[in-house]
């Protein structure tokens, strides 16, 4: 809404007229409506940012007004003019959802409060409009960029998107191994109005140390011993783009300090190098630890972290958006399927309940090498559990073996999992299930038929194996001192490349 | 009816107070005397709507006050809509007053019947009167 207008409600002329001559000359859009009625009407045709109401109208005073307002969710604050400045009719309007009340006579003083509140409560309005209107266009939306979700956890994370991404602020995104973080530091990228420069990713554990060094600052002709020719790093790679540093707590604590630099200053210097190189761009980082742990251990610099992660961002592991497990599992066998030329039918439902009952600790990625050596696999037209399970866990059937049930599940939740795992352990018995869980039959098939129909929430499937590592993120309280960091960060020698494609989850 | 009559004397003083706004922040700014000349009328109006409740204020307590010191306050009954009371207005000030007390009660959603020299003022339930309790 680029205007948004006032309404007011009174039945008093003299009131109505001058109110409306002074907030026109506020600079607002104004309407008058006579009664209570009269303004319901007119806010169900047309939008209102605020409405100033009488208390007392014919036919629908103030409080009933706004009580329908609530009613019919109509969007608008309310603030309510009221010559009856009790104490109760007060409360009672602040309770009813009234953004707040002016009493009667509109003196001078009171005409300032009221101008002086008006742009507050269209503020509150805009930025609810706002969410809104993003809540409804993320409503069903079953992808995002490249990420596939429908789940509430995953709406949640588009939410952020939407809103970060016109930013210029840093991003540090938490997940746990597999959960997509690149395609969220995409997603920003895409979204923003660095959208036409380059994204440029670098796995900051994929490589060592000086290698790390080179691909993140580049080097000048001659500044070691086979450096032939000048290089830019990525830093001048990404400049009026975006830079993805994945795995930014794997990264050696010197070259934590050179990117604290290059990030405060917004300029580099490559290795050999004399003059600063301005760059232009925007910094996005993810981690797959326990940051207070790799806080604690000295492995990520504080002060590196406090510039990271203007903007905090938690990819939720799979196990907790079990609504979207079907939604992947679909959409990777329809590729896969495709791809390897297989006409199949989707799973069969023993590989259903299986799907639906691992706790896939891999993630979207576990999920989407299981369907796709599933597809390779497959000899019928529908995929079978056997297909789909992992040989280590076919041949040893632990995953039936525990659950683990977290902090916060609720009575429902373990029951759930309780069923799941017994009704993975005999096959999809029904009869043999109920008899494992002490329940009825028809309960154990509602209850799997309430997964299958995709009714399964968050947090509902199985629990997260013990010490599984990445944990919500929480700001360290008792900030050690950045100069005390002394141990050595693990380099990974056998992750993937430093320049990462897009991949479709 | 008190009440009544300082929720009305409440919404006029704001007609005025608001109109007043208009015309002194307009005028400020150099808008033409002409075009404030509907705010200022406006805010007049509401002064004389506050100028008549305070005048039958003043006549219903005057009459009250002279009912009771005479012993001729007949009955006082109820409470909000619906609530009466009765008393003797009389004297060569009767007529004056009773048109006072007339327009208040226009006002303020109370009717007056007159018996006699008795005067009955009935508070009306509030959809039978512009007036607010």
């Amino acid at each position: 809404m680029k205007h948004p207008k006032v309404l007011i409600a009174d039945d008093d002329r003299s009131i109505t007229e001058g109110l409306s001559a002074i907030l026109r000359d506020e600079g607002y859009e104004v309407a008058v409506a006579i009664d209570g009625q009269k303004a319901l009407d007119q806010l169900g045709t047309e939008p209102f940012g605020v409405v100033l109401a009488d208390l007392k109208m014919p036919k629908v005073d103030g409080l009933a007004l706004l009580k329908e307002l609530q009613q019919r969710a109509i969007p608008t604050e309310c603030i309510i003019v009221t010559g009856q400045a009790t104490v109760d009719s007060a409360v009672q309007a602040m309770r009813e959802g009234a953004y707040d009340y002016v009493e009667k006579p509109l003196t001078a003083d009171k005409l300032n409060r009221l101008k002086a509140l008006i742009p507050k409560a269209l503020e509150k309005f805009t930025v609810q409009q706002k969410n809104r209107e993003l809540s409804s266009k993320l409503e069903g939306l079953t992808h995002y960029g490249e990420l596939t979700g429908q789940s509430e956890e995953m709406r949640g994370v588009y939410q952020i998107i939407e809103a970060v991404a016109p930013s210029n602020a840093s991003v540090l995104i938490f997940g746990e191994s597999g959960t997509g973080k690149e395609l969220v530091a995409r997603a920003v990228h895409a979204k923003s109005e660095r959208a036409k420069g380059p994204f440029f990713a670098l796995n900051c554990a994929a490589l060592p140390k000086d290698i790390l060094e080179n691909e993140l600052f580049g080097h000048e002709k001659g500044a070691f011993t086979g450096s032939v020719n000048e290089k830019p790093g990525a830093f001048e790679m990404a400049d009026g783009g975006t830079i993805f540093l994945d795995e930014v707590a794997e990264m050696p604590p010197d070259i934590q300090v050179k990117l604290l630099r290059a990030i405060e200053s917004r300029s580099i210097r490559r290795l050999g190098g004399k003059k600063e190189i301005d760059v232009d761009i925007r910094i996005l980082a993810a981690t797959n630890r326990d940051l207070q742990k790799a806080l604690s251990d000295n492995d990520l610099r504080e002060d590196l972290y406090y510039r990271l992660a203007v903007v905090e961002l938690f990819l939720p592991p799979l196990r907790e958006r079990l609504g979207d497990v079907k939604l992947l599992a679909n959409e990777f066998l329809a590729r896969y399927a495709e791809q390897n030329g297989k006409a199949l039918n989707g799973f069969d439902d023993a590989a259903w309940e299986w799907i639906l009952s691992y706790n896939w600790p891999g993630n979207v990625r576990e999920l989407k090498n299981a369907v796709e050596r599933a597809v390779i696999m497959s000899r019928g037209d529908k995929i079978k559990a056997s297909d789909i399970m992992p040989r280590h866990l076919q041949r040893t059937g632990e995953f039936a073996a525990a659950i683990t049930v977290p902090p916060g599940a609720t009575l429902a939740d373990t029951r759930r999992q309780l069923v799941l795992r017994a009704f993975a352990s005999t096959n999809g018995d029904y009869a043999r299930t109920a008899t494992i869980v002490g329940m009825s039959a028809a309960d154990v098939r509602a209850e799997i038929a309430s997964l299958l129909n995709g009714e399964g929430r968050a947090g509902e499937a199985n629990a997260a194996p013990a010490g599984n590592g990445v944990h919500r993120p929480a700001k360290p309280a008792d900030p050690a001192p950045a100069a005390a960091k002394a141990s050595k960060a693990p380099v990974k020698a056998s992750a993937a490349g430093a320049k990462s494609k897009a991949k479709k989850r | 009816m008190l009440r009544r009559a300082g929720h009305e004397l409440r919404n006029a003083l704001s007609g005025v107070s608001v109109n007043v706004e208009v015309v002194h922040s307009r005028s400020e700014r150099g808008v033409a005397a002409g075009d404030l000349t509907a705010f200022a009328d406006r805010a007049r109006l509401q002064v004389g709507v506050a100028t008549m409740l305070a005048d039958g204020l003043l006549a219903l307590m005057n009459s009250v006050m002279s009912a009771v010191a005479d012993g001729t306050l007949k009955s006082v009954s109820g409470n909000g809509a619906g609530s009466q009371m009765e008393l003797m207005i009389y004297g060569d000030r009767r007529d004056a007053l009773l048109a006072d007390i007339r327009r208040l009660a226009s006002l303020t959603g109370v009717g007056v019947e007159e018996r006699g020299q008795s005067v009955i003022l009935k508070v009306l339930p509030e959809g039978q009167s512009h007036s607010k309790d």
